[in-house]
């Protein structure tokens, strides 16, 4: 046993004086975005313990006062060329999110996210980089604009727009997301543009959710504490929502006893807590929600324990298409159906979920059976992608459906909504023009292209890859890696000296052979896209190295501070967008700074759930930068959409909410859309939809273990985010706690497989599913491939009106009409209506068709129904060729092959026969995620990435096995 | 769970007087770059301090005790944990002493010692737990830093506490890191 552990504290750690300067930002890192404080005080001027210092504490600072400065929470950074010390604390005094400063342990040790050579961020990008010769070197940043734009021009011209593709985050900041994605859609206008973690670049994530009418993130932190009851379906709050679970549900929990069912394949802490506190744990297989949520929804029907006043008031009563798919005739045919469907059955459900009928109906009782008084529990349900990456339509639309039958989705602590994994990082800077896309659908619909197909099919001159490994955070298949790299720095055209006509000459000739040229934009290398494939590697700045703005999961706008240098030459995306346009001889792309492109992003995001437009005017009324407006909100923020009503700026709390009043709207837009108080459809009253195994059992029963198989599910934890780039890489605390990957395997299966705690695993299958081809001319290709709901992507926030992105009352002179919210009358001329013109004439066809309308009377302008990303008036027709089996028969699935390895964890916390483990650890070999099929949701085309089977062996012992200084296999939901 | 009184041959108060002086004078310095060896040099100058026998400690049954100084935040479990930790004295390895406050809010963990799981918490305030025969680091939860350990001697039957690493909860410096 080792002396000494990996990471060794230091002995003294720096407090700020009294004058250290103190920004607000909040974390980078998950979607509940705390607020925190940075004080920046000059190397060697600290405060002292005595009271001198920025806290006026006398050290030892007591418990819960928030005034404790840990050796992870300083560092040294460098402002304006010179070194200063930063503390980056959870605010002590915030009321909001982290009440009284507390955070995780992502946030808690952000300090350490800052450039410091120092450290072990010394590897960041500093200068724009070139590959020659198979190593990168330096280049000036005016090299690569030039020969970017140079070969961009050729590929359009010789590919077409959508040879031009872009594969970029939508988890980053707004300034910087709305800078590209107005580069790709009004620049270049490609639809060959998928955000980090869609194959497809639109549809929402949540499908279900948004065509019964409800806006995924609806709800406000608060509602979590506010319920008698949650119910928490394939999400675990207490696992990177940190937050959420500590200061709302732990509220909610210990101050009037709410009760927490949670359905998950994985005991943790925070689900072993709920559970000790008369709370359930529904240990689910992967992938059977829907059988679970509808047996559920039956049991309350049979029993009448719906909410038969909220039924009547605020259920649609009529389907809107006929002789669809999913959406109910109102409530009595919902419940006709569902009491008839055979996968609604109570014991259908038990043997598939793996849940004992009597906890099923243990917990539809809990969430719906009424009160002795007659009166009702208030119940939540909260979502994630363990529900919906994977029977993505069925499982979104089977719990929107319980939770509307037990009236949740409109009133504070009775919401239905998503918890959320990264913060609401996309400001759509354009429409995405799926005019353009080359694949059609049945009837009018028209599928998003697939760039990771398109790619793979040679289509491709020319990449942008931004912030994103790809290849890893997508279903990291072979195929797709293979392709890549052979259009890449495989290809027999490369660069053999660093000459920017050279290169210009180079990477044409290479398209001219088939291959593409790439270029990545980061803050660190990444194995293998920047440090491999692509030709010219661009250094971005980063979190505290520029002002920036974003929203976490309940519309809370902050923002986000710059305190300290970019190192090298790195520059924010949103420049560098800026920079590429410009050599392109795109206009609307000259700001000066990061406030410039925030004020010009709220004209394009008026309809949207984050609309700020009111701060803009507000901002510019008072001859104020909205960025200082923002600014003085701190980390409280503002919930958007944020409201200009008597005279002062109001956030939004909620959405769909019945209970909200609102003031006498100033300023030039009113911010008052109908969704606001009601639900998202055309009446305002919410679909009840149909949810369908069918849509998805042959894929799962494909997929289900067999033999000595076991499922591969995955999903975070607290001490790592996303692919662990900055933390569990760079974190040497961190570092400490998971070296490595790992896999939790119950102790029967790993008895079985002779696997003990901290052997080495590899874990294996050569039967993953992967849907080819589509974009060449085969007559395969020329068959149906999928539908997909049209335009948007989910980041582009799901049904969020989404002709809105480009407003068509937005002008060029940042001014605006004085248009409501609501109304897309197009009655003024405007330079944008000539691009959105194809598109609007394309919806009207749609609607023009007279059997997939059932109600003449509709509102056919409606901008809402028009752009309505949809299952609803889906026929089976549409969708039987979509399913997987039926792409089996007509040859669009081939089988791949993939391992990735892991630390094994031995513990009773998965349940037997699944194994649960980090999805995109990427630091030795491959993802957990490529395991999971690349077969997308034949609805929504979303990828189902929790959905993987595999052979577990055990191929050696890890270094940790035996070494204390690293790694714990202790249990992580150790009871109180 | 009982206390252990440290043994009067220690003088603990004067040692406690030398530990304060030494956290307000010589630790400001340490922050600096290349400064950090002063801490070690003080790790040898603070006598040790006596917190408890061999023979009076069962497997499983922690006790807790006042250190380093009279306040709040000074309290620490001994435990032997009948399994080798990292840092364990005794014949087994297995004899470990940690701080008792939560390094994420200072949650009070004192009596939350798990012998199933070797392990501290969860903490009352928001669940975190601790691995204590991995050098305190974080089995599940939000700290920031492992619960601090204090590093043991044995002297016959008796256990001596030599230095701490990491920082207590609330503290800004530590005159006997053990680094």
């Amino acid at each position: 046993m080792s002396e000494k552990p990996h990471y060794v504290p230091p002995a003294y750690v720096p407090i700020p004086p009294k004058n250290a300067e103190v920004f607000t930002t909040a974390c980078d890192y998950c979607i509940v975005a705390c607020g925190y404080k940075v004080y920046r005080w000059p190397v060697g001027k600290d405060g002292d313990e005595k009271g001198n210092n920025a806290f006026d504490v006398t050290y030892p600072a007591m418990p819960m006062t928030g005034s404790w400065v840990s050796p992870n929470q300083h560092n040294v950074v460098t402002h304006n060329g010179k070194p200063y010390n930063v503390a980056i604390v959870g605010d002590k005094d915030t009321k909001v999110v982290n009440v009284g400063g507390d955070h995780s342990i992502r946030g808690g040790t952000i300090a350490k996210k800052c450039y410091n050579p120092d450290s072990d961020t010394r590897d960041r990008l500093l200068y724009p980089q070139v590959r020659v010769g198979g190593k990168l070197h330096r280049i000036s940043w005016d090299d690569t604009m030039d020969i970017m734009a140079e070969v961009s021009k050729y590929v359009i011209e010789k590919k077409g727009k959508a040879g031009w593709g872009m594969k970029m985050f939508s988890y980053n900041f707004w300034e910087n997301t709305h800078a590209l994605t107005k580069l790709a859609f009004r620049g270049v206008d490609t639809p060959a543009w998928a955000v980090h973690d869609q194959p497809t670049g639109h549809g929402p994530d949540t499908p279900g959710m948004s065509d019964a009418g409800i806006d995924n993130f609806s709800a406000s932190y608060e509602d979590w504490s506010k319920a008698d009851v949650i119910m928490m379906v394939g999400t675990d709050p207490f696992e990177a929502k940190t937050i959420i679970f500590n200061q709302w549900i732990l509220k909610g929990i210990r101050e009037r006893g709410m009760r927490v069912i949670s359905v998950v394949p994985r005991r943790t802490q925070g689900v072993a807590y709920a559970e000790q506190n008369n709370g359930m744990y529904l240990e689910i297989n992967p992938g059977t929600d829907v059988l679970l949520l509808n047996a559920m929804a039956r049991i309350i029907v049979e029993n009448g324990w719906e909410d038969s006043e909220f039924v009547s008031k605020w259920i649609n009563n009529k389907a809107e298409r006929d002789k669809e798919v999913f959406q109910a005739d109102g409530f009595e045919d919902f419940k006709d159906w569902i009491l008839k469907y055979k996968y609604a059955r109570l014991d259908i459900a038990a043997e598939k979920t793996g849940i004992p009928a009597e906890k099923i109906r243990e917990a539809a009782e809990i969430i719906a059976k009424p009160n002795g008084d007659g009166t009702r529990k208030k119940t939540s349900f909260a979502i994630e992608k363990g529900l919906y990456w994977s029977n993505n339509y069925g499982n979104t639309a089977a719990v929107t459906a319980l939770g509307l039958i037990c009236g949740a989705g409109n009133r504070p602590g009775q919401v239905i909504s998503r918890f959320g994994g990264h913060q609401r990082g996309m400001m759509p800077g354009g429409q995405y023009p799926e005019h353009a896309a080359p694949e059609k659908f049945p009837g009018w619909r028209k599928q998003g292209l697939d760039v990771d197909r398109w790619a793979e099919e040679g289509n491709l001159g020319f990449v942008w890859v931004i912030g994103t490994s790809w290849i890893q955070a997508m279903t990291a298949s072979r195929r797709l890696e293979e392709r890549l790299r052979r259009f890449t720095h495989q290809h027999s055209v490369q660069a053999t000296r660093v000459d920017k006509q050279h290169l210009i000459d180079t990477y044409k000739r290479r398209v001219d052979e088939g291959g593409m040229m790439m270029v990545n934009q980061d803050i660190y290398p990444v194995e293998p896209i920047n440090t491999e494939l692509a030709d010219l590697v661009l250094p971005a700045s980063g979190w505290g190295e520029e002002d920036l703005t974003r929203a976490n999961g309940e519309r809370r706008i902050r923002l986000y501070s710059k305190f300290n240098d970019s190192p090298g030459e790195s520059l924010p995306d949103w420049k560098i967008a800026a920079m590429f346009a410009q050599k392109m001889g795109y206009e609307g792309f000259d700001w000066k700074d990061s406030n410039e492109v925030f004020e010009d992003a709220a004209f394009y995001n008026k309809g949207r759930r984050t609309s700020y437009v009111a701060l803009v005017e507000y901002a510019r009324l008072h001859g104020r930068r909205a960025h200082e407006v923002l600014r003085d909100y701190g980390t409280t923020g503002i919930q958007g959409p944020i409201r200009w009503e008597n005279n002062k700026l109001v956030g939004t709390a909620r959405l769909h909410d019945s209970t909200l009043k609102t003031g006498t709207a100033t300023g030039l837009t009113a911010i008052d859309p109908r969704w606001l108080r009601k639900f998202k459809t055309k009446t305002g009253r919410a679909n009840l939809l149909k949810a369908t195994w069918e849509t998805f059992g042959d894929y799962w029963e494909f997929m289900k273990p067999k033999k000595d198989e076991l499922w591969v599910t995955s999903g975070r934890i607290n001490e790592i985010w996303q692919s662990g780039y900055d933390d569990q890489i760079r974190r040497p605390y961190l570092r400490q706690r998971w070296p490595d990957n790992w896999l939790e395997i119950h102790p029967d299966d790993a008895k079985a497989r002779g696997i003990e705690n901290g052997d080495m695993l590899e874990i294996s299958h050569d039967q993953i599913p992967i849907e080819v081809g589509g974009y060449s001319h085969s007559e395969a290709d020329r068959k149906l491939q999928g539908a997909t709901p049209f335009r948007a992507n989910a980041d582009i926030d799901t049904t969020d009106e989404l002709a809105q992105m480009v407003d068509p009352d937005h002008t060029s002179s940042r001014g605006i009409s004085a248009l409501s919210m609501d109304n897309a009358d197009l009655t003024e001329p405007d330079e944008l209506l000539s691009m959105v013109a194809p598109v609007e004439a394309k919806v009207v066809d749609k609607l023009k068709e007279p059997d997939t309308v059932s109600d003449p009377s509709q509102d056919l302008d409606d901008p809402l129904m028009n752009n309505l990303e949809s299952g609803l008036g889906l026929r089976w027709g549409d969708v039987k060729p979509m399913l997987f089996s039926e792409m089996m028969k007509n040859g669009q699935i081939e089988m791949d092959s993939a391992s990735f390895k892991a630390v094994a964890l031995v513990t009773d916390n998965v349940k037997k026969g699944v194994t649960f483990t980090y999805f995109n650890v990427t630091t030795k070999g491959r993802s957990a995620n490529s395991l999971a099929g690349r077969v997308n949701d034949p609805i929504s085309q979303r990828p189902r990435y929790k959905i993987a089977r595999g052979v577990v062996k055990k191929i050696g012992e890890s270094d940790f096995k035996h070494s204390a200084e690293m790694m714990s296999f202790k249990s992580r939901a150790i009871k109180s | 769970m009982s206390s252990i009184t440290e043994t009067k041959t220690d003088k603990p108060c004067e040692s406690r007087r030398n530990f304060l002086l030494a956290g307000a004078t010589t630790f400001v310095m340490a922050s600096m770059p290349g400064m950090a060896s002063a801490a070690n040099l003080l790790v040898k100058e603070y006598p040790r301090h006596k917190i408890g026998q061999i023979s009076q400690l069962q497997t499983n049954k922690p006790m807790d005790f006042q250190f380093p100084l009279d306040n709040p935040i000074s309290t620490f479990v001994l435990v032997k944990l009948g399994e080798r930790a990292g840092a364990g004295v005794g014949k087994d390895k297995d004899i470990v002493a940690f701080s008792n406050l939560c390094t994420h809010m200072g949650g009070p963990l004192n009596g939350s010692y798990k012998s199933e799981h070797k392990a501290m918490g969860p903490c009352p305030l928001h669940l975190t737990t601790f691995d204590l025969t991995r050098h305190g680091m974080v089995i599940a939860g939000h700290a920031t830093e492992s619960l601090p350990q204090a590093r043991l001697e044995v002297d016959g039957d008796d256990i001596y506490v030599t230095g701490i690493m990491g920082l207590i909860y609330g503290t800004q410096s530590n005159p006997m890191a053990w680094t």
